[in-house]
């Protein structure tokens, strides 16, 4: 992860030092919405990219965002990766679902706000349009208290309440913590300031429960439990 | 050129949307294959459904032992319809703590639901039909 996080900012001040030599930064704001199956979402965000070649189309930069999340009667499943797939690190990503391990919890109403600082990529793949993919990498939830019911794989259930998890981390996969977004998008610039654009999000919303109410069949004890949403963005850009 | 990428754009957002899709279903008409046979089995406790709301739920609910398994069985029975119905026994009608015994078999007729994991019925003494995709209590009995 220090590696990682190292390679990153290094890339970022070399990339900054040779778009500066071109003075090509990139600024701007953006307000989309996400609609998916019972939930939407609002996104409120700035980017900074420096705009890398001799043509300057490809952009990296860093932005923050801010998250609102509404969802009811969502399914919150086991969100540790240990629990899941019995594995931590990279290796995640590969592993097999442990069935026997997930368990979920059913809020009538969910509602979580994320404020992360993103990771952001532009491409200018014509003069009006560009693509772009971004992702959160570190910020903090809040959130009001919910209630729910925990569904565990042996049929037994209990009532319980949770709030938004606090910390959000991005990490690989299931190791993630917390409420993350990230987005895949096209964007056209109707002029010098203003421009729409449409995309595909998917999203990480993360609950805590007040007590740790998951059991596994080897003992362990969780309260952590994450929905993975995918919805269509709309939303208007501005330059700034 | 333009064209062409903006059709990838469009499909490969049509492609994740309809991976999101979820299913609810409504209970078949009538459970199928009913194979356990209540003259065979002790009787344990009873008792009668009744209503929620506007929720037509009738029938009785029979607790029986059948050579050391717990089975909860409905006769008579019959419920209004909805999304994702399911059988729970629980300790209170609101369900605060309960056992799944799984998806409601039909909306009538006699149907039997295995106890795996026994409670003590003396807590656990409220028959459900819950709707749980949306938390909606549909019916409820009193087992005694």
């Amino acid at each position: 992860m220090k590696k990682l996080l190292m390679i990153t900012l290094v890339f970022v001040l070399s990339t900054k030092l040779h778009a500066q030599k071109g003075k090509a930064v990139d600024k701007s704001a953006s307000f989309s919405a996400a609609f998916g199956t019972s939930e939407f979402s609002t996104a409120l965000a700035y980017q900074h990219l420096w705009k890398l070649g001799k043509k300057q189309k490809f952009g990296i930069g860093a932005g923050i965002r801010l998250t609102n999340y509404f969802g009811t009667n969502k399914y919150y499943t086991t969100a540790p990766a240990k629990l899941t797939s019995g594995k931590t690190g990279p290796g995640v990503f590969f592993a097999e679902d442990i069935p026997a391990n997930i368990d979920s919890v059913l809020f009538k109403k969910s509602q979580a706000n994320a404020l992360n600082l993103s990771i952001n990529f532009d491409y200018n793949i014509y003069k009006k349009i560009s693509l772009g993919f971004n992702i959160d990498a570190i910020g903090f939830t809040f959130g009001g208290k919910q209630s729910g019911s925990y569904l565990g794989n042996n049929g037994s259930g209990v009532a319980t309440t949770a709030k938004p998890t606090t910390f959000n981390l991005l990490l690989v996969s299931d190791n993630d913590l917390g409420s993350l977004n990230s987005e895949f998008y096209a964007r056209y610039k109707f002029n010098e300031k203003w421009g729409a654009k449409a995309g595909f999000q998917f999203l990480f919303t993360e609950y805590t429960t007040i007590t740790k109410v998951q059991t596994t069949p080897g003992g362990q004890k969780n309260d952590r439990f994450r929905n993975k949403s995918s919805a269509i963005s709309f939303g208007v850009t501005r330059q700034l | 050129m333009k064209s062409f990428i903006l059709a990838g754009a469009i499909s490969t957002i049509l492609f994740f949307s309809a991976c999101s899709k979820s299913k609810d279903g409504t209970a078949a008409a009538a459970p199928a294959n009913e194979t356990f046979n209540p003259a065979t089995a002790t009787l344990l406790k009873q008792g009668s459904f009744s209503g929620n709301m506007s929720y037509a739920v009738s029938g009785s609910v029979k607790l029986y032992d059948y050579q050391g398994k717990k089975y909860i069985y409905f006769e008579n029975f019959s419920s209004s319809n909805g999304p994702d119905l399911k059988v729970y026994i629980a300790t209170t009608n609101t369900a605060a703590q309960f056992i799944n015994l799984g998806a409601l078999k039909g909306v009538s007729g006699s149907q039997a639901y295995v106890i795996n994991n026994p409670p003590d019925f003396n807590q656990y003494n409220k028959v459900l039909i819950w709707c749980q995709q949306f938390s909606v209590l549909f019916g409820t009995s009193t087992i005694q």
